[in-house]
């Protein structure tokens, strides 16, 4: 059998090529499954290494893995991360890509081991015209969870996944998630049609992590608590925000106010280069701290992050649950404090209402739809131009699509006018919206719950989740007794020496230390 | 929510502007407004400094002496620029002139342009002569000093700050060529660097350094910079295109100081920055094909190939325009260039006869320039 003699390759290709020396709890397990040739389901907590149990297959299997996720970013990042390890063949297929450069890669495709696809690229009949054509031996979802109506983060496009899958040949499935519960988890493998999908379910709890909850009075208190606790514990540290502007103006502040410590903004708005360059000074020491949202994270393997503050909070427990698995991978004493003051729930909440089209959104884009019909026109192709006409955001606009389709009173661009059955669409779609709304409304409230939580937060948190957690390794929480007094990190001080001229900078550069002394 | 934040950061913002982030970025805009002096719209700037290929803009360019402006912040966006403008008008240093859009200084404007002139270095940049080569040269030293650098400690896994592979293929190419001696050539680029950047001030040899990135040393981003120097991000971007113009002037004036540097530039003629599709036509034209069978074989419009000739007339002034233009033609636009004092394109045409077209116009126009 091939894949026996592949099995006896895994240990040498992970030191060989990821240049690492043990599987981590899980890795080996799935890896196995699937080069037997089954459909996995990996639940794995952050900073478990999800991305080996494909990217080792990827290696080893003759033919092409595609992996399928969400975030453009950070698709792009593990591109550049893999190449750099030497994983050449990689590549990344998206939106940004120009005409020219897609052909390039189109024409090419075979001789991709390993391909990253967004869902909405998988739509377009011509890049699946070409991927019919090569060898699929293992076809990745990573994010899982988006594929579940009813999961924090459903993405319509995640749903037709399966009827791709069968156009490339049926080859195995991995479905990857960090958070999942029990009824996301069934979802998935429903709407994957692989009743016999293998689940590998692994706790998601972490027990070198204390959990502390702050309230304050006011924004004040709040601002002066974070920077008296990142002035006194110099530890590589994130800082979570909700907007954009706030990382920018809370680093800016903080680095004016605490001159020794390197402080740095991260948010989805800056351009590729400059993310990257943060990201990878922040892996390097080079920075002390980070104020970003949640596009900061991801794919970012440092291990040794001490410090996880919220200043602002999630507006689910799941992403609360992501954020603070950045901290203390290496299994080291960490700390995760969210900073709370009242109202601070008008954000997140203002958030889901505008992921969510309202009853004279949706009534006006069927007025919209009607007279296109009447007009005998389809709605038009460009993203913008029907943003333009509908009047809402992109993101409604996804959801009302495909809630509109499964209603098939769209099929593509085509618009399939019935005046009765309209009727009852518009009452469904609503009753929908309605039931979403509901779910996601509960979903914060399940947030605030817990951080108002009298009880041990930590089996709070996992809860939902999990039936136990393992007990934890140094503190526990703020309703266990939580102290900074008991918590003494060893002092992690960034890399960069007092302020050198340029001349000695250049000099070690680019002739390297050696040269210093000398 | 943030009340106090917003209290905070807005008694920050007014130092900020006090201090004045963007004397550069402000500097260009004055001084473009100062020499087109309203005979061109506001947006005619913007065209300048993202260098757009139309002749019009470069025509301007060169009538109205702000060639070397031409060009130097191709990635500036339309926001900034009209956050900029805006700027410059709520605090008076500009305004504009009754209907029209265009704008005109102020005293105020004359005057804090007067005080400032020397300190902006304008006459450093030469956006034109040097245009595209410019980004070029620069991408290829950042990513060169990187691969040599990490290369020295043997270390292979790290992610180049540079991924278009024009540039990554050069340096591959370079490198294989240098290669296995690397000692040299390393310690040769690092001699170069130190001269040149010498001949900088030491703010700018600063800057440079802090922006590269080597073994382990990830260079800071510009926001980075602009925090530490006080400066905008604007600002920061076109000082760094400011040194770049100069380090290539210095490199061109005596190439054998720089040998390695002047490795980076060599290949870079004019006429190798022609737009991909424009370089297309050129090669069919070279081979005789007239502009008709061009078009009809890259199945493009007329028009457009139309304006390849005209761009690559611009970079390229050998090349013959009599076959399109009649001596006759030729003669009687330059009087109406002479008769109407202008060299706006409508302008002219209204003065010239029906026969004569807005191509042959602009073709003539190519040889205006220098």
């Amino acid at each position: 059998m091939i894949n026996l003699r592949l099995m006896n390759q895994l240990e040498t290709v992970l030191s060989k090529q990821f240049n690492l020396h043990a599987f981590r709890p899980g890795q080996k397990e799935i890896i196995t499954d699937l080069l037997k040739g089954n459909d996995v389901l990996g639940i794995l907590p952050t900073g478990s290494g999800k991305s080996l149990c494909y990217q080792l297959p990827a290696k080893l299997l003759p033919g092409t893995t595609i992996v399928v996720s969400p975030l453009i970013s950070l698709m792009i990042d593990q591109v550049k991360q893999l190449r750099a390890k030497g994983f050449k063949d990689v590549i990344a297929i998206n939106s940004l890509l120009d005409f020219k450069q897609r052909k390039g890669i189109y024409a090419n495709l075979s001789a991709y081991s390993l391909i990253y696809l967004s869902p909405e690229i998988l739509q377009q009949d011509e890049l699946l015209s070409y991927l019919t054509k090569i060898d699929i031996r293992l076809f990745v979802i990573d994010e899982a969870h988006c594929i579940s109506q009813w999961g924090h983060e459903f993405r319509p496009d995640y749903l037709r996944l399966h009827s791709v899958i069968e156009m490339l040949n049926n080859p195995p499935i991995l479905a990857l998630s960090a958070t999942a519960n029990e009824d996301v988890q069934a979802d998935i493998i429903h709407a994957l049609k692989r009743p016999k999908m293998i689940k590998h379910i692994y706790p998601i709890d972490k027990p070198n992590i204390a959990f502390h909850v702050v309230r304050l009075q006011d924004e004040d208190e709040k601002l002066h608590t974070l920077t008296k606790l990142v002035s006194t514990y110099r530890v590589p540290t994130l800082i979570y925000f909700s907007r954009r502007e706030d990382t920018e103006n809370i680093a800016h502040r903080l680095a004016t106010q605490l001159v020794d410590r390197k402080v740095a903004f991260y948010h989805g708005g800056l351009d590729a280069f400059d993310r990257l360059m943060i990201q990878q000074q922040f892996m390097n020491d080079q920075l002390d701290i980070i104020c970003c949202t949640s596009a900061f994270g991801m794919g970012i393997d440092k291990d040794n992050v001490r410090l996880v503050i919220h200043y602002h909070f999630p507006a689910q427990l799941e992403s609360f649950i992501q954020e603070v698995g950045r901290a203390g991978r290496d299994g080291g004493e960490s700390i995760s404090v969210l900073l709370y003051t009242e109202n601070d729930e008008i954000v997140p909440q203002s958030f889901i209402q505008q992921e969510l089209p309202t009853k004279q959104e949706i009534a006006y884009v069927f007025h919209q739809l009607s007279q296109l019909a009447k007009e005998n026109k389809q709605i038009p192709r460009s993203l913008p131009e029907i943003i333009n006409l509908m009047q809402i955001n992109e993101t409604k606009w996804r959801y009302l699509y495909f809630q509109l389709e499964s209603q098939h009173i769209l099929a593509n661009q085509q618009i399939n006018y019935d005046a009765d059955h309209w009727q009852r669409a518009f009452q469904h779609i609503l009753e929908h919206r309605h039931a979403r709304f509901q779910y996601k409304q509960n979903k914060l409230n399940e947030m605030l719950k817990w951080i108002h939580s009298t009880t041990c937060l930590r089996e709070k948190l996992y809860a939902e989740f999990q039936s136990s957690f393992q007990s934890p390794a140094f503190q526990c929480c703020t309703n266990c007794g939580f102290s900074f007094a008991n918590w003494q990190p060893v002092e992690q001080s960034t890399t960069s020496q007092p302020i050198k001229t340029w001349q000695e900078q250049l000099k070690l550069l680019m002739l390297g230390e050696q040269h210093e002394s000398k | 929510m943030s009340f106090v934040v917003k209290a905070i950061f807005n008694t920050l913002h007014k130092i900020d502007h006090e201090r004045d982030r963007s004397v550069i970025f402000k500097g260009i805009i004055l001084t473009s407004c100062a020499k087109i002096n309203g005979e061109r719209t506001i947006q005619s700037i913007y065209h300048l400094l993202t260098g757009k290929r139309s002749i019009q803009t470069v025509l301007d360019a060169h009538l109205y002496g702000l060639d070397h402006l031409y060009g130097i912040h191709r990635q500036l966006s339309l926001q900034s620029f009209n956050k900029i403008v805006a700027d410059l008008m709520r605090n008076h240093y500009i305004r504009t002139s009754h209907e029209d859009k265009v704008y005109l200084l102020t005293d105020r404007g004359k005057k804090w342009l007067a005080t400032h002139k020397k300190k902006l270095k304008l006459s450093s940049f030469q956006g034109f002569t040097y245009n595209r080569m410019d980004s070029i040269f620069y991408a290829r030293l950042i990513l060169f000093i990187q691969v040599l650098a990490n290369q020295r400690m043997q270390h292979t896994a790290y992610i180049p700050v540079v991924d278009q592979p024009s540039i990554t293929n050069w340096v591959k190419k370079t490198y294989k060529y240098l290669y296995p001696n690397l000692d040299r050539p390393v310690h040769e680029l690092y001699r170069e660097l130190h001269q040149i950047l010498s001949t900088l001030s030491n703010l700018e040899a600063d800057l440079f350094v802090n922006r590269l990135t080597g073994y382990k040393q990830v260079g800071l981003s510009i926001q980075q910079l602009a925090q530490m120097y006080q400066m905008s991000g604007e600002d920061i971007q076109l000082v760094l295109m400011r040194i770049i113009h100069q380090m290539i002037s210095i490199i061109y004036t005596s190439p054998s100081d720089y040998q390695m540097m002047s490795l980076m530039l060599r290949d870079l003629t004019k006429i190798n920055l022609l737009t991909n599709s424009a370089n297309e036509t050129y090669k069919l034209f070279k081979k005789g094909y007239n502009l008709q069978q061009i078009a009809t074989i890259r199945q493009l419009k007329m028009n457009t190939i139309q304006d390849h000739i005209v761009e690559i007339a611009l970079y390229d002034q050998t090349i013959p325009i009599d076959q399109f233009v009649s001596d006759q033609a030729k003669t009687e636009i330059i009087q109406a260039i002479h008769q109407v004092n202008s060299t706006k394109l409508k302008t002219i045409k209204q003065h010239v006869g029906e026969k004569i077209s807005y191509f042959q116009i602009r073709l003539v126009l190519t040889r205006y320039i220098r």
